[in-house]
């Protein structure tokens, strides 16, 4: 009897650390990271993030701007109107700099990695 | 800079030297909607005349945000009921305004273009100087004071701007 409840004690911990394991193992969710556009900057101006996540800029600045990859092709927001935002989910790992096309002080970096 | 932007400085320090000591919360918002108006009223001459591409952008950049910054400043002043009091400052800013307006009207092609940048260099920096020296520090009102410095990055970054610009016109010449 003692030996066959050690055997199920055994079968379930076993069967407990496997399923911790299993979703361990899982994909880790995707998150969404905000960068805030105030004051005409980035904030924070470099953003890590994992490939699948994504990034929405809200634009809390009284002004229109833009969030562009400075390598050109790989991302552009067009205008976001004040008190509007952008989102754009990064699925590749990429060190990403990016600017206001508006106003080309304004910089940030998008790692992805 | 030309002989306009020179002038135009002059004016801005003029009346911000008289009025400095004194300004008041409904002055401030009378000095911050006409600076604002007058790069909006040059910056819709620019977006038309200039010659270069890259210049009639900037001049609808000064356009948008500048009458985006008036539309923030105009419904605070209404909410906190504060009525624009004009004064030396703002007057002078007008007259500015005006007199440059006048003088790129006489200008085309390169010349304007050098002309009108070379006045939004100065007059950025001008306006930079009075919210830094004048505005900002007597604002009393939290909210009026707040918006100030919200709005103070961006005239960094138009002066910036408008630098690089004026430095790419010089090396067409």
């Amino acid at each position: 009897m003692a030996r066959t409840l050690l055997a199920l004690g055994l079968a379930l911990l076993i069967g407990s650390a496997g399923a911790t394991l299993a979703r361990g193992a899982r994909k880790p969710k995707a998150v969404t990271h905000t960068v805030t556009i105030d004051a005409s900057r980035f904030r924070p101006s470099t953003l890590t993030l994992a490939p699948g996540d994504s990034v929405v800029w809200v634009n809390k600045d009284l002004i229109p701007h833009t969030a562009t990859s400075q390598q050109q092709g790989l991302f552009d927001s067009g205008t976001i109107p004040a008190g509007k935002s952008w989102k754009r989910t990064f699925k590749d790992k990429a060190d990403l700099a990016y600017m206001c096309l508006f106003h080309p002080t304004m910089k940030g970096r998008v790692r992805i990695k | 800079m030309n002989f306009s932007g020179i002038a135009v400085a002059g004016l801005l320090v003029a009346g911000l030297s008289v009025s400095a000591q004194q300004i008041n919360d409904a002055q401030i918002a009378a000095i911050v909607v006409t600076a604002n108006q007058v790069d909006v009223d040059a910056g819709e001459l620019a977006a038309t005349r200039a010659a270069n591409a890259e210049v009639r952008q900037f001049a609808q950049r000064m356009v948008t945000d500048h009458k985006a910054v008036n539309q923030s400043a105009i419904e605070l002043a209404t909410k906190l009921e504060v009525t624009p009091q004009e004064n030396d400052t703002s007057r002078a800013l007008k007259t500015g305004g005006e007199k440059n307006v006048a003088a790129l009207k006489k200008l085309s092609g390169a010349a304007f273009d050098r002309a009108y940048v070379d006045h939004e260099v100065v007059y950025h920096a001008q306006v930079l100087e009075a919210l830094d020296k004048t505005l900002i520090p007597n604002a009393t009102n939290v909210e009026l004071k707040a918006l100030l410095v919200k709005v103070r990055p961006a005239f960094v970054a138009h002066l910036e701007h408008a630098k690089q610009i004026q430095a790419s016109l010089k090396k067409e010449l």
